[in-house]
C-alpha cells in the first residue's frame, strides 16, 4: 500500500459518494441526528440540577463531542471496509484482495473512504475544540489530547477488525457488530458516573472512556508529574488489540474458502 | 393457513439463528444497564427523591420495560420487503394468492412470538387486579405491534425508489431512541413538547404505552385517546402504503430472480 494507491482509492470513493447522494445524504443526516439526540437528552439530565456527581453540563457535552469526534474520523477511514467484509467472506469477493501483490490487511481496511462521515467531522471536530478549549489546557496537556484522538481511532478500529473478522468462521452473526456500538453508548458517559469498579475496567482494560472522558483525565492519575495513566493504558490496549486483530486476519484467511 | 405458516417460518428462523438474538438481548441488556447508571448518578447527586413525577424505583422498572418493549420493535420489515425488491424476489410473491403486507406482518409476529408472549404474562401477572384492564393492555400491545409494522412497511416500499436503504436504520432508530422514550420518560419534557411528540406513531408504540401499563388506572381517557390515536394512524399508513405499493409496483422492473 502506497499514497499512490491509496489517492486512487479515495477518488474512487469520492465518486461513491457523489453517485449515490441520498445515501450520502442521509449518512450525513443520522450522523447529526444522534448526537443531537444525545445532546438533548444532556439538556433534560440538567434541568434538574447544575452538576451531576461533579460532572457539569459542559463537562459531559465534551464528553458527547469528544468521542463524535473520534468516531466519525474512524468511520470516514474504516467503516466502509468494516460493513463490507462479512459480505466479501461470504460471497467468496475477498478473493479480488487476496491475489494483488500486497499486504491483504491494510489493503483491505483502507480501500475506501466514508466522504459522508467527513462533512460530520467538518462539524464536530471545530466544535469539539471549543469545548476543550474551555479548559485551559498548557501544550504538553494539548499534545496528549491530540494522541488520545489519533490513538482513539486505532482503537475503535481494531475492536471493529476484531468483530467482522468473526464472519471468517460464523456467518449470518450479524448482531455482534452491536458489541462496538454498545461500547460506544458506554463511552457517551461521564466516568464518574460508572461504579468504581467498571470504572477501572473501562478505563484502563477496555479504556474507552479514556477516549470520551480526555478532557477531564488528562489531569488525573499522572506519572512522573505529566504522563495521564489513563493514556498509557489506552496505548498499551490499542496496540495489543491491533496485533490481535492482524493475527486474528492472518488466520482467518487461512480458513477462508473462495467460491470463485 | 398460509400467514400462519410465514409465522411459524418467522419463529423458526429466529430459533435457528439464536446467536443473533442472545447477542441482541445482551445488547440491550447493556443498553438498559448504561440508562440505568446514568440516572443512578442524577438521583445521587440531586437533592430530589422525585424527578419528574418518578421515584428511583419507578424510573429503573419504566426503563427495563422500555428497553424490553425495544427488543419487540425493530426494524427487520424495513430491510426484509428491501431485499426483496432489490434482488427481484417480490416478483415471485406477487404472482402468488398472498398479500404481500399480510406476510409480511405474520412473519414479523412470529419473529417476536417469544417476547410478545413474555409481555402478555407480565401484563396479566401485573394486572391481577384489574383483569379489564390488562386485557385492555393487551389489546393495546397487540395493536401497536400491527400499527409498528405498517409504518416499517411503508417505509420498506421506499426501497423502490431508494438504491441503499441502510442508512434509514439509523435514522429509525434515533427516531426511536427519542420519542419512544428509551432515554427517558416522555413526559418528564416540558409539557409543550410532550404535547406533540407523545401522539408520533413511535411514541404511542413505546412510551405511552407504558405509561397507560405502569399506571394502570381504570376509566383513564388517556388510554381511549391512545387507543384512538393508534386507530387513525393505522389508517393513514395503511391507505399510504397501499397507494405506495401500487406506484412502487408499476416502477419496479423485477430485474433479478
Amino acid at each position: 500500500m502506497n499514497l499512490q494507491l491509496y489517492l486512487r482509492l479515495a477518488a474512487q470513493s469520492m465518486k461513491e459518494f457523489l453517485t449515490y447522494r441520498m445515501t450520502s445524504f442521509f449518512v450525513i443526516l443520522f450522523g447529526f441526528m444522534f448526537t443531537a439526540i444525545d445532546i438533548f437528552a444532556v439538556g433534560i439530565y440538567y434541568q434538574f440540577d447544575n452538576s451531576i456527581n461533579g460532572v457539569s453540563q459542559n463537562d459531559y457535552i465534551t464528553i458527547i463531542l469528544s468521542l463524535s469526534t473520534v468516531t466519525y474520523t474512524y468511520l470516514f477511514l474504516f467503516i466502509a471496509a468494516h460493513e463490507s467484509l462479512s459480505d466479501d467472506i461470504i460471497q467468496g469477493n475477498l478473493d479480488y484482495t487476496l491475489l494483488r501483490p500486497i499486504n491483504s490487511f491494510l489493503y483491505y481496511a483502507l480501500r475506501q473512504l466514508d466522504f459522508p462521515s467527513l462533512i460530520n467531522l467538518i462539524v464536530y471536530l471545530p466544535a469539539t475544540a471549543f469545548y476543550l478549549m474551555k479548559y485551559h489546557f498548557n501544550w504538553i496537556e494539548w499534545i496528549w489530547i491530540i494522541l488520545v484522538y489519533i490513538v482513539g481511532v486505532a482503537f475503535l478500529f481494531s475492536i471493529n477488525q476484531i468483530v467482522v473478522e468473526f464472519a471468517f468462521w460464523k456467518d449470518n452473526l450479524n448482531s455482534i457488530k452491536a458489541f462496538p456500538e454498545d461500547l460506544n453508548d458506554t463511552a457517551k458517559r461521564p466516568a464518574r458516573f460508572f461504579p468504581k469498579i467498571l470504572r477501572v475496567i473501562l478505563t484502563n482494560f477496555l479504556p474507552i472512556l479514556s477516549i470520551s472522558n480526555v478532557a477531564i483525565l488528562v489531569r488525573k492519575s499522572l506519572l512522573l508529574g505529566f504522563i495521564p495513566l489513563s493514556c498509557v493504558s489506552l496505548i498499551i490496549s490499542t496496540i495489543l488489540l491491533f496485533a490481535i486483530s492482524y493475527f486474528v486476519w492472518k488466520k482467518g484467511i487461512k480458513h477462508y474458502f473462495s467460491a470463485n | 393457513m398460509k400467514y400462519i405458516t410465514s409465522a411459524l417460518n418467522g419463529f423458526e428462523n429466529v430459533l435457528i439463528f439464536k446467536s443473533n438474538l442472545m447477542v441482541q438481548i445482551f445488547s440491550r441488556i447493556v443498553q438498559v444497564l448504561l440508562s440505568i447508571i446514568t440516572w443512578n448518578a442524577i438521583y445521587a447527586g440531586s437533592n430530589h427523591k422525585i424527578i419528574g413525577g418518578y421515584s428511583r424505583t419507578e424510573m429503573f422498572g419504566y426503563l427495563i420495560l422500555a428497553s424490553l418493549l425495544s427488543i419487540l420493535f425493530t426494524m427487520e420489515p424495513v430491510f426484509n420487503l428491501s431485499k426483496q425488491v432489490k434482488d427481484g424476489t417480490i416478483s415471485s410473491w406477487l404472482i402468488r394468492p398472498i398479500s404481500i403486507n399480510g406476510k409480511s406482518l405474520a412473519n414479523f409476529i412470529g419473529s417476536k412470538l417469544i417476547f410478545i408472549l413474555i409481555m402478555i404474562v407480565y401484563l396479566v401477572v401485573t394486572g391481577t387486579n384489574n383483569l379489564m384492564m390488562a386485557m385492555f393492555n393487551i389489546v393495546y400491545l397487540l395493536f401497536a405491534i400491527v400499527v409498528w409494522h405498517e409504518l416499517l412497511y411503508l417505509i420498506g416500499l421506499l426501497s423502490f425508489w431508494l438504491i441503499q436503504m441502510w442508512p434509514l436504520e439509523p435514522i429509525l432508530n434515533g427516531f426511536y431512541l427519542f420519542l419512544g422514550g428509551i432515554l427517558f420518560p416522555l413526559n418528564i419534557l416540558p409539557q409543550y413538547l410532550f404535547n406533540i411528540v407523545r401522539f408520533t406513531p413511535f411514541s404511542l408504540v413505546s412510551s405511552d404505552l407504558l405509561q397507560v401499563v405502569l399506571n394502570n388506572n381504570s376509566g383513564n381517557t388517556t388510554m381511549y385517546i391512545y387507543i384512538f390515536s393508534l386507530a387513525i394512524w393505522y389508517l393513514i399508513l395503511r391507505f399510504s402504503s397501499i397507494w405506495l405499493f401500487k406506484k412502487g409496483i408499476r416502477k419496479f422492473e423485477g430485474v433479478g430472480m
